[in-house]
């Protein structure tokens, strides 16, 4: 058996390899992208569906089985290469929009999930272009309240972290470039339509969230 | 803490404030110390050239001291894919070479050159790096995903496992009510026989790609179809000369019925330089 070496087929792979890898360099001089996800995130969502290893002739040694399969997930495929636009309610309005992650615990294992965050005059959500999803919304009555908070990351870099407090203590966790940016629009939104948020929350060792008494 | 908030919001002006002049790109470090001109093979065209210390050097471009951003997808496919080529070719032209992820950029400060930082940089760690150089001489990076598919192996279960097999029966003669709860003691051995060809095939397929690699990373697997599963996702480190090895280990593996090799390489050993 041959390695492959074809750049298109093997996409995802350098991806996997060079937005996460490499060698890390600990110096105060380094700019690096790696803690917030902006480049090469859509990339590879897009790349990530079994679909795109089927397109690259991946599975060509499977058997009669797969193959039925194959043919099946074809026409799913051509559906994501049309170009998508974030589902709006009608009349909502788009007051804020910016790349950002999601931590993602539902799956096999926690993430953090990128995608394009859009703060409306209604809602916050985090949409997904390439497979026309929204990871994560919540109605801006929902939001309790909201906590800043310093993480490490693999890169040594503290990148902010904004958790939200929603309806039912569930906790949100989001990052993007400016997470400052991004708490004050919401708290102005929500000023505007009159929704009390509170100010008044601590953030524990465990990014629990309790309001002070 | 509230107040805590507000100390953050400085430190995070002032580290913005010193994004700006001229940067470095970063692409790897480099077996050489020949100060080189690679050509214009760089991101956007840009001319690659080598900062040699002793020598090691840092294969770099010119570039404005923040990173590469875009929203277009085609564009950092682009950046990516020419990022990928220059490891390349330094790998070709100097025989070993430490890649660097993508978008690392060394920024000069008040006093001193990017070009002074990079040279600090390969000072300080200059053991580190002529270590971790000689670890990987003449060894390139294979990717290894073993994919399987749970209905065939479960059909295969079903067929041996005495067990289910009666329990087959069963089901069959019983009244609905009966059935339903048998299907349900039948789903729950099927997934439980399931898991334990998983852990025999993933720990048998592992001992045998051990014996032909120098060192393996076990990745995390990717989600995929209920019909197809990832069972395996590994980064091997393995003599450029000793491939053969793997690949003809890899194609019995592959033989094996319900299971599917997609075997990559050679890679630059990003997964292997990480703890430099």
């Amino acid at each position: 058996m041959e390695p492959l070496r074809n750049t298109n087929a093997t996409l995802v792979d350098l991806l996997d390899r060079i937005l996460d890898k490499g060698l890390v360099i600990y110096a105060d001089v380094i700019i690096s992208v790696a803690g917030i996800p902006l480049i090469g995130v859509n990339l590879r969502a897009a790349l990530a569906g079994m679909e795109t290893m089927l397109k690259y002739g991946v599975m060509v040694d499977w058997d009669e089985k797969s193959r039925a399969w194959e043919s099946e997930f074809g026409s799913c495929g051509r559906e994501h290469r049309k170009k998508k636009v974030v589902p709006l309610i009608e009349g909502e309005e788009i007051i804020l929009k910016m790349f950002g992650s999601y931590r993602d615990t539902e799956g096999i294992y926690t993430t953090w999930k990128s995608g394009l965050l859009h703060l409306t005059d209604k809602r916050f959500l985090l949409y997904q272009k390439d497979f026309n999803k929204i990871l994560f919304q919540t109605p801006l009555e929902d939001i309790r309240g909201m906590a800043m908070k310093k993480e490490a990351n693999f890169t040594k870099e503290p990148v902010d972290v904004l958790y939200l407090l929603l309806q039912d203590n569930r906790v949100a966790r989001l990052k993007t470039v400016d997470t400052y940016k991004l708490k004050e629009a919401i708290e102005e939104q929500m000023k505007v339509k009159g929704i009390p948020l509170n100010e008044n929350l601590v953030l524990s060792g465990f990014g629990r969230i309790s309001s002070e008494k | 803490m509230l107040d805590d908030n507000k100390q953050e919001v400085v430190v995070a002006n002032e580290v913005k404030a010193e994004s700006k002049g001229e940067g470095r790109y970063l692409y790897c470090v480099a077996d050489s110390g020949k100060r080189v001109d690679l050509g214009k093979i760089g991101l956007d065209g840009k001319e690659v050239y080598t900062v040699p210390l002793v020598d090691l050097c840092a294969v770099v471009h010119n570039c404005p001291s923040e990173p590469y951003k875009s929203e277009d997808n085609e564009v950092v496919k682009r950046w990516v894919v020419a990022h990928e080529k220059v490891v390349e070719a330094a790998w070709e032209r100097f025989g070993t070479v430490l890649p660097v992820g993508f978008d690392t950029i060394i920024k000069g400060e008040k006093d001193i050159s990017p070009e002074e930082n990079i040279k600090n940089w390969l000072k300080e760690d200059y053991a580190k790096l002529k270590e971790k150089m000689d670890q990987i001489k003449g060894k390139a990076e294979y990717g290894v995903q073993i994919f399987w598919e749970p209905k065939f192996m479960a059909d295969e279960i079903a067929k041996t496992n005495e067990e289910i097999k009666n329990l087959n029966q069963d089901i069959k003669s019983k009244s609905k009510g009966m059935a339903y709860m048998l299907k349900q003691k039948l789903e729950n051995l099927l997934k439980k026989g399931i898991e334990k060809k998983a852990d025999y095939y993933f720990k048998d397929f592992y001992a045998r790609i051990r014996k032909c690699v120098f060192e393996i990373r076990v990745e995390k697997t990717k989600k995929m179809d209920e019909k197809k599963q990832m069972l395996m996702n590994l980064s091997c480190l393995a003599d450029k000369e000793k491939s053969k090895e793997l690949g003809e280990e890899l194609e019995k593996i592959n033989k094996v019925e319900g299971f599917a090799v997609r075997f990559t390489g050679p890679w630059p050993p990003y997964s292997f330089v990480a703890f430099g």
